[in-house]
């Protein structure tokens, strides 16, 4: 198997441990995050993650289609530079206001 | 007799089986016009946990296409134990295999993959990441004998689709994203303390953790990761990781 | 978020508090949902005692359980299931007994409850607390899985009455003498839920009181309230059990009287579907503190009410 020299290694892990100490917090390092719960407003971060358990019944009925109804419409399919391109201007959001 | 009561109702409620609710209605269940009630208890509360599990994929089909995939999805794999957190692991492997919406949505499957990551790392035992502190202490003669673990929260989703930009996404990218290599994202997702951390990686840092997690030592690993990204350079990446919290603090140190 | 700035993160385990198995007093307490976690981690809001569904706290780590050991420390806990399925005639799984051992071990609640229904066959789990037939065979598989549960947690259960939609011809025991029947032959309590009295009462027409008078009060272990939804099914009028709202009028009425047959007893006030404000819940809790108060003045003073 391919591997680094162990001098490589060496020198490497030595330079993460001094530049671990020169900037505690690394920010230069930190690369593209997202944190999970800050994304949406006013959710408690330590809420959910996933559903949560309940006792009760469900007073409204659920929709029970059972069609993809696509989120773009047939016509705005089209080809561009070889790449299907059905999406423009298909925002949900914009589409339900 | 219970048992074939049981058998039934699962079948009438998930199953979504008439002729086991005629049977029940046959077999003396009364007031059977509200057997439906059961149902749509079922299919919307469990509707409700994969919503909850997998935001963004709601987000994006929106809620009455979503209420479609989930219906299909829990009357082919009802939750198999009453703990729902772990229910939906299976979800993006669905999806894949869902035509309309992969057709229309290509990167759906990978997305979910990586929901579902976020989600496994929210629930996963808590483990002490490492940091440089934890190494400090060592004879500099070790370090090329250093073995590093990931951290149990730790989940990697390489993807040919943008994956790290669409999650957490509010709606459909405009202009849509090219997929295949130019679009290709990978991403780390870890939960060092109590937050979870989505982060983008590079290719060379990707296949780093990748053969990391495989089990190779760090020599290997950063063969691999400068195989994958010419960029790639191991102090700079060791030292990102060991400040977001990527690795356990378990190491260990190969017999020389 | 400011609910993480009072959230101990502890890798470790135990409860180091001063509640160790505390037993949840004869009050006024509320369920505790993840959308007030904030106001319990960073204030003391004034309820006797909390319930928690214990399904939700059965993930090995992360946030969730962080949170509830954190507020454990200042109020005495109910761990109330809903995946349990102690009407199963496949039995228990064993697996999830384990975890709900492990939960009670590390969380010490002083009360643990149950439902007499059903949610797994055939290993699947269908997420509601689904009905059984009132049979002797119903009876004797839920009293074989109510004595496993005891024994696998090393404590007494109550088990409460659910709400229903269907009956079923082949019933040959009142609901309400099936529910004591279990009790007594099982050893475990019984959570009474009077709002789930007054929903199946009227969904399958009998006498909410004809059910509250079967009950021997000494079996009574706790008592719930919550809201339940006055709609149509299929063009015709129910009563569906969403613990979405107040307390109906009717089942304030039901508490009462049960609260005079049966004495003090701890009362929770439930709400799961669009969870109101906290003070929404709290003044709900708080009616019930006033029946409490003037129906059985001489209940045990308590130090964690602010």
């Amino acid at each position: 198997m391919k591997s680094v020299n162990a001098l490589t290694v060496a020198a490497a892990v030595a330079g993460a441990l001094s530049l671990a100490a020169v900037t505690s917090a690394t920010p230069a390092m930190a690369a593209k995050t997202k944190c999970y719960g800050i994304a949406k407003a006013g959710q408690n971060d330590c809420g959910n993650a996933a559903g949560t358990h309940s006792c009760a019944g469900q007073s409204k009925v659920s929709y029970s289609g059972d069609d993809w109804k696509g989120v773009a419409s047939a016509a705005a399919c089209t080809e561009m530079g070889g790449q299907t391109k059905p999406f423009k201007g298909m925002n949900p959001k914009k589409k339900s206001s | 007799m219970l048992p074939d009561l049981q058998t039934a109702f699962c079948a009438g409620t998930v199953g979504r089986d008439t002729a086991a609710v005629a049977a029940l209605a046959d077999g003396g269940m009364e007031n059977g016009h509200r057997f439906g009630i059961y149902r749509n208890n079922i299919f919307q509360s469990l509707t409700g946990v994969l919503a909850a599990a997998f935001p963004t994929v709601s987000k994006l089909v929106g809620d009455e296409n979503f209420a479609v995939l989930a219906h299909r999805f829990i009357a082919a794999h009802p939750p198999q134990r009453p703990s729902l957190y772990a229910y939906g692991g299976n979800f993006a492997a669905f999806l894949a295999g869902f035509a309309p919406a992969v057709e229309e949505l290509p990167f759906l499957p990978d997305l979910a993959q990586v929901e579902w990551a976020v989600n496994e790392a929210y629930f996963e035992a808590d483990a002490e990441p490492l940091v440089a502190d934890h190494l400090a202490g060592l004879a500099p003669e070790t370090y090329a004998r250093l073995r590093l673990h990931l951290h149990p929260t730790v989940r990697l989703i390489g993807s040919d689709w943008p994956v790290w930009d669409l999650w957490g996404a509010e709606a459909l990218p405009d202009p849509w994203p090219p997929g295949e290599q130019e679009g290709a994202q990978r991403v780390l997702v870890r939960r060092p303390e109590s937050k979870v951390d989505v982060v983008m990686l590079t290719p060379g840092d990707f296949a780093f953790l990748g053969a990391l997690a495989a089990g190779d030592a760090l020599g290997e690993a950063a063969a691999a990761g400068a195989a994958a990204g010419p960029d790639f350079d191991l102090a700079t990446c060791l030292a990102g990781h060991l400040a977001g919290g990527t690795f356990h603090s378990g190491y260990t140190i190969d017999a020389s | 978020m400011a609910a993480e700035d009072g959230m101990a993160f502890d890798h470790g385990n135990g409860l180091a508090g001063r509640n160790k198995r505390d037993p949840v007093p004869a009050a006024a307490g509320i369920g505790l949902r993840h959308t007030h976690y904030g106001e319990f981690l960073n204030g003391r809001p004034a309820t006797a005692w909390l319930e928690v569904h214990s399904e939700n706290y059965l993930c090995p780590g992360g946030p969730r359980l962080a949170t509830l050991e954190a507020i454990r420390q200042h109020y005495p806990l109910s761990c109330h299931g809903v995946g349990l399925s102690l009407g199963s005639a496949e039995g228990l799984d064993p697996g999830h007994l384990e975890q709900l051992r492990s939960l009670f071990d590390r969380f010490e609640p002083g009360l643990v409850s149950e439902h007499v229904s059903w949610s797994t066959t055939g290993g699947d789990y269908l997420n509601d607390l689904l009905p059984l037939p009132y049979t002797e065979e119903a009876l004797d598989i839920l009293v074989r899985n109510i004595g496993q549960a005891q024994d696998a947690f090393g404590r007494r259960i109550l088990i409460e009455n659910p709400s229903s939609y269907v009956t079923f011809a082949q019933s040959t025991i009142p609901e309400w003498e099936f529910c004591a029947e279990a009790a007594r032959r099982s050893g475990c309590g019984l959570l009474l839920d009077v709002n789930n009295i007054h929903v199946s009462a009227h969904n399958h027409g009998y006498d909410a009181l004809e059910f509250l008078n079967a009950i021997p009060g000494d079996l009574v272990g706790e008592i719930h309230i919550a809201g339940h939804a006055d709609t149509e099914w299929d063009g015709r009028p129910v009563l569906i059990d969403d613990h979405g709202s107040t307390v109906k009028e009717a089942v304030w009425d039901l508490l009462e009287i049960a609260l005079s047959r049966f004495g003090p007893k701890p009362v929770l006030m439930e709400w799961d579907l669009d969870l109101p404000p906290l003070e929404t819940l709290l003044g709900e809790a708080g009616r019930a503190q006033a029946l409490l108060d003037r129906l059985a003045p001489e209940r045990p003073a308590l130090d964690n009410v602010a």
